[in-house]
C-alpha cells in the first residue's frame, strides 16, 4: 500500500520538473516583457536594455529558467503588476474562497449523485430509472453557464432567496455570523453546480452497477443465500463505485477549473475570476503562477485517483 | 428418501423486440422435466451446452425464475420465494460454480467470501466465526495464510477448492455443483473431485452434479440424466447409462468420449461413424416432429428412456438379448 504511493509519488517529480519547463516557456513566448508598459513611455531604451541585463533578461533560457526555479522555492512567484502586490499573497487569499465552493460543491454533488446512480440501476428500465436517466441528459444538453445566468436571475433576483455577487456579506461581525454569510454565499453556486455536475456520476454508477447485478459473484452471494439488500451494500455499491473513485480526483481538479465559470458569473473573489481578470488585464506574473498551480493540482488530482483506486482495488497494488 | 423432487419444470426466457420491447417470442431452456435425487447421493445431469442443464441447476438453487411445474423440499414448493425463505432454504442447498475467478468477488478476501453465508444464517461470535472459516480451509487443504489474500491470488485448482469450502460453510444437505471442474486441467480435475467425495462421505452431502465430460459423471455419479434441447432423454443408474444406453442420443455422447487405446483408434471411429449414421437416418423414430425429445418410458425400474412406448421395448428387448449372448 505505502510503497505504491511512494512509488506513485516519485513518478510525480519528472512530472513537475515538466510542467515547470513548458509553463517558464509558455510565459517567456507571451509577447512583450516585464518593462513594456511598467515605465514611463518616455524611457530611455538604452535605460531599459540596461534594466534587462541586470535582471538577467538576455541570459539562456536554462539560466533564466534556474533562477525563476530558486524564485519559486523561496516562495517568490514576481509581483502582480495590476494590483501591485506579491503573488503569492494575492493567490494565497483567494485560494480559500475557490476551495471552499469546491469543496461544498463536491459533497453535495456526490451526496446526490451516487444514491441517483444506483437507484436508476437497481431498477433499470423502470419508470424511476427514466425519470433520472432524463434528468442527466437535460442537466448535460444545457451548458453551465446558461444554467448559471438563469439561477442567479431566479433564485438571486426574482426570488431574493440568495445573494447574487461577493463571497461575504460586508456588514458580518463575528465569527459565527463570518462563517454563516460565507456559507451562504457559496451555497447557491453550489448547489447549481452540483444539480448540473452528477451527469457523469449517475451515469457510470448506473451502468456499473448493471453490469455488476449480472456478474457471477452475485450470482455466487445469491446462491449463499445473501439477501438482497446486503448484495446491494456488499457486493454491488463497493465494486461499482471503482470508476467513480477513479475520477474523484480529477472531479476535484475539475470543480477548480470549472469555478472559472461560476466565479465570473457570480463574481465571486476565487481564483478563477482572478484568472479572468489577469487575462484580461495580461498582468503576466499572475496567469504564469496560476496556470503552474492549475497544472500542479491536475497531478495532485490524478495522485489521489490513483491513491484511491489502490484502496479500493487490491489488485492494483504493488506488493 | 428422496431430497429433491423435480416435477414438470418450465423455464422460458422470453425474447423482447420491437419498438415498446414486448414479448415476441420464447426459448424453452427446460421444457418439463421430472426427476428425484436421494439423499446422500450424487446425481449426475448430463447435456452438450445449451441443453438447459445449467438452468435446471439454477432453478434447483432458487436461481432462475421458473415459469411453470415445482421443485418439492421438504414437501414444500421452492420455486415459490416465500417458501425458500421459511426454510431458509440456501442454507441447506448451496452451489459451486464452473468459472472459480469470477464467481468469486475480486475485491473480497477469501474470509470474508467463506464467512459470509455463516453471517447470513449463523450469528457466531468473531472468534467462533474465524475458528469455522480456518476448519473449512482446513477441510479442502488450504493453509491459514490463505484467510487474508484475494481471489487472484489463487491457482484455479485453489480457487475452486475456496468454492467448494464457501459451499459447505453451512452444512448443506444438497449442492448443485455446475461443471465444477471442466475449467481445471486433468490433474487437478481429480484433486478436486476427490474433495468433493471426501466432504459427501464426512457429512452425507447430496450432489446435483451437472457436466458435460462422461469420464467425469462416470466417476462421481450413482444416477444419471441426459438432457437434450430441454428434456430428458435418458435416465438411469450408471450400469444403465454406460452399458445398455437406449437413446441414439445417449449412444451419440458415449460414443464421442475419446479413445486412448491407439491400435483401437480405428475400430472407434467406425463405430463412431455408425452411431452417427443411425443418428441421421433415424432422427424422425426418435424425436417427435418438432425435433424435440419424446416422454420418458420405463424400461426398468432405474432406467426411462424418452421413446415412444412400443420402439422402447423393442430396444430394450435387444439389449437383454445382447447381454445374454455377451
Amino acid at each position: 500500500m505505502w510503497k505504491t504511493i511512494l512509488r506513485r509519488i516519485l513518478i510525480m517529480i519528472p512530472e513537475v520538473i515538466i510542467l515547470s519547463i513548458l509553463v517558464f516557456l509558455l510565459a517567456k513566448a507571451m509577447p512583450g516583457d516585464p518593462f513594456t508598459g511598467s515605465i514611463n513611455p518616455k524611457a530611455d531604451p538604452a535605460q531599459i536594455h540596461h534594466l534587462m541585463k541586470i535582471n538577467g533578461l538576455y541570459d539562456p533560457w536554462y539560466q533564466q529558467y534556474w533562477n525563476w526555479v530558486v524564485h519559486l522555492f523561496h516562495g517568490n512567484l514576481g509581483q502582480s503588476y495590476q494590483y501591485q502586490e506579491p503573488v503569492t499573497r494575492l493567490i494565497a487569499g483567494r485560494a480559500t474562497n475557490t476551495l471552499w465552493l469546491a469543496l461544498v460543491t463536491m459533497v453535495l454533488t456526490y451526496a446526490m449523485a451516487l444514491p441517483m446512480g444506483v437507484f436508476a440501476g437497481r431498477h433499470e428500465g423502470k419508470l424511476p430509472d427514466t425519470v433520472i436517466r432524463v434528468y442527466t441528459y437535460v442537466t448535460y444538453c444545457i451548458p453551465f453557464f446558461v444554467i448559471l445566468v438563469l439561477g442567479i436571475w431566479v433564485f438571486g433576483y426574482v426570488l431574493g432567496w440568495f445573494p447574487t455577487t461577493g463571497s461575504i456579506a460586508t456588514d458580518a461581525n463575528g465569527w459565527l455570523q463570518t462563517i454563516g454569510s460565507r456559507f451562504y454565499h457559496i451555497l447557491l453556486p453550489a448547489i447549481l453546480g452540483a444539480l448540473f455536475g452528477t451527469v457523469n456520476i449517475v451515469q457510470y454508477l448506473r451502468s456499473e452497477v448493471i453490469d455488476a447485478k449480472h456478474s457471477d459473484y452475485v450470482r455466487t452471494a445469491r446462491a449463499k443465500g445473501v439477501p438482497s439488500k446486503d448484495i446491494y451494500r456488499h457486493h454491488i455499491f463497493r465494486n461499482s463505485l471503482l470508476p467513480i473513485a477513479a475520477f474523484a480526483g480529477y472531479s476535484i481538479t475539475g470543480l477548480l477549473n470549472g469555478s472559472i465559470f461560476t466565479e465570473t458569473v457570480f463574481s465571486y473573489p476565487g481564483m478563477g475570476l482572478l484568472f479572468i481578470n489577469s487575462i484580461s488585464y495580461r498582468d503576466y506574473t499572475v496567469i504564469t503562477a496560476l496556470v503552474l498551480i492549475y497544472g500542479i493540482l491536475n497531478l495532485l488530482g490524478t495522485l489521489l485517483s490513483d491513491i484511491i483506486l489502490s484502496v479500493v482495488d487490491p489488485r492494483i497494488r504493488i506488493e | 428418501m428422496n431430497i429433491i423432487e423435480i416435477k414438470n419444470l418450465k423455464v422460458h426466457y422470453p425474447i423482447r423486440s420491437g419498438f415498446w420491447n414486448r414479448i415476441t417470442d420464447e426459448v424453452p431452456a427446460v421444457d418439463g422435466i421430472s426427476f428425484n435425487i436421494r439423499a446422500g447421493e450424487t446425481y449426475g445431469l448430463v447435456g452438450e451446452s445449451g441443453s438447459g442443464k445449467s438452468t435446471t441447476g439454477k432453478s434447483v438453487v432458487g436461481l432462475e425464475k421458473v415459469t411453470s411445474g415445482s421443485i418439492l423440499y421438504k414437501g414444500k414448493d421452492i420455486t415459490k420465494k416465500e417458501n425458500r425463505r421459511r426454510l431458509d432454504y440456501n442454507r441447506d442447498v448451496q452451489m459451486i460454480f464452473q468459472d472459480s475467478l469470477s464467481s468469486l468477488n475480486p475485491r473480497k478476501r477469501i474470509e470474508d467470501i467463506i464467512a459470509e453465508p455463516l453471517r447470513n444464517f449463523e450469528h457466531l461470535s468473531k472468534e467462533d466465526e474465524k475458528l469455522r472459516v480456518l476448519q473449512l480451509l482446513d477441510i479442502v487443504g488450504l493453509d491459514a495464510d490463505a484467510l487474508y489474500k484475494y481471489p487472484h491470488q489463487f491457482s484455479g485448482g485453489q480457487r475452486q477448492r475456496i468454492g467448494v469450502a464457501r459451499a459447505v460453510a453451512t452444512h448443506p444437505k444438497l449442492i448443485v455443483a455446475d461443471e465444477p471442474v471442466s475449467a481445471l486441467d486433468l490433474s487437478v480435475q481429480a484433486q478436486v473431485l476427490n474433495f468433493m467425495k471426501r466432504i459427501q462421505r464426512d457429512f452425507g452431502i447430496s450432489y446435483l452434479f451437472i457436466s458435460h465430460d462422461l469420464g467425469v459423471v462416470r466417476h462421481m455419479c450413482q444416477n444419471i440424466a441426459i438432457m437434450n434441447r430441454g428434456r430428458l432423454v435418458e435416465i438411469g443408474t450408471r450400469d444403465d447409462i454406460y452399458n445398455h444406453p437406449l437413446h441414439i442420443y445417449t449412444k451419440r455422447l458415449l460414443a464421442a468420449i475419446p479413445e486412448t487405446n491407439v491400435d483401437q483408434r480405428a475400430a472407434h471411429r467406425a463405430s463412431r461413424l455408425a452411431v452417427e449414421q443411425v443418428y441421421q437416418d433415424e432422427q424422425a423414430t426418435y424425436y417427435d416432429h418438432d425435433g424435440k425429445a419424446f416422454p420418458l418410458v420405463a424400461v426398468s425400474p432405474t432406467h426411462s428412456v424418452a421413446l415412444p412406448e412400443k420402439l422402447a421395448q423393442q430396444l430394450a428387448q435387444a439389449e437383454t438379448k445382447r447381454e445374454a449372448q455377451a
